[in-house]
């Protein structure tokens, strides 16, 4: 016995229930929503540009400021013998690095 | 004419191509799909404007989404399940009215195509929502029941079993379609 069994009736009134359908005024609304939905995305996009670009603007100055704390304590540091020792490691490193680049 | 610049070209090239971003070939394909699409949530809501209704919709969503499409020979299938996505999600948004049990299904077989497609979205109306989709996909879309469940999420066992309820059901609601009654009916003339 067949797993599937159609009844063949029922297949011949699906066939028949099947119309053709005039495509071109569906079609010609569907580009409208689609032009809609692109304006819409387009909208959302520059909004959500508009409010990370203020957001970046109010933090800037915390940023700078922490930035600048940050820099002013590497310069301090630095000049201890703690310090110059990190630099002397840190220009090691980017030597060995450089050279490998230079012999591949 | 309209889509002449892509000829007999396989579906899957012309998906090829709106996948990557061609407008021109994602409208070829709305028009060699906007039929079947349409017919087949005609058969699911029984009202021709809703269906054209959610087949925009589903065609929107894959122009937003095509990009997404791993597989351009797919496409068929993916935009048929954005379209019953967007049949259930119009289900779950509307109230739904109880189809009249009463509704005329009428005891003598109609003669033209139009009357006997009333007569069948008549009797599909009074099947169950997972029937009626179980039903339409096998019979109107010549899916085979491993493909209904896998495309459903619904278990083989329930597809086959909707399947058959629903089948038995249109049977005997459109009894006056059977070869044995048409007969009756013309010998009668």
């Amino acid at each position: 016995m067949p797993t599937e069994q159609f009844d063949p009736q029922l297949r011949r009134l699906f066939a028949h229930a099947r119309e053709p359908l005039a495509g071109d005024a569906f079609l010609a609304a569907v580009l409208r929503r689609v032009m809609r939905e692109r304006r819409s995305r387009y909208r959302r996009r520059l909004i959500a540009a508009a409010v990370l670009f203020l957001i970046a603007c109010s933090e800037l100055p915390v940023l700078l400021a922490k930035t600048a704390l940050i820099v002013r304590f590497l310069g301090e540091y630095s000049t201890t013998p703690v310090g110059w020792a990190v630099s002397m490691m840190i220009g090691g490193w980017v030597l060995l690095w450089a050279r490998a680049i230079a012999r591949s | 004419m309209p889509g002449a610049q892509f000829g007999s070209a396989s579906e899957a090239v012309v998906a090829a191509l709106a996948i990557a971003g061609d407008d021109a070939a994602f409208e070829e394909l709305i028009r060699r799909r906007q039929g079947a699409i349409r017919n087949l949530l005609r058969r699911l809501t029984r009202d021709a404007a809703l269906a054209d209704d959610l087949s925009q919709q589903a065609f929107v969503r894959a122009w937003s989404s095509i990009r997404t499409l791993r597989s351009p020979s797919a496409f068929a299938a993916w935009l048929r399940a954005l379209a019953i996505n967007c049949w259930r999600q119009h289900l779950r948004r509307t109230p739904q009215e109880v189809a009249m049990q009463d509704t005329i299904i009428p005891d003598v077989a109609a003669p033209a195509s139009a009357a006997e497609r009333r007569d069948l979205d008549a009797a599909l109306a009074q099947l169950s929502n997972d029937v009626r989709l179980c039903v339409v996909l096998s019979y109107d879309e010549g899916m085979s029941h491993g493909e209904i469940s896998e495309s459903l999420g619904m278990p083989l066992g329930t597809v086959k079993s909707n399947i058959t309820r629903g089948a038995a059901r249109l049977r005997e609601l459109l009894h006056a379609y059977s070869p044995e009654e048409r007969e009756d009916a013309n010998r009668a003339i």
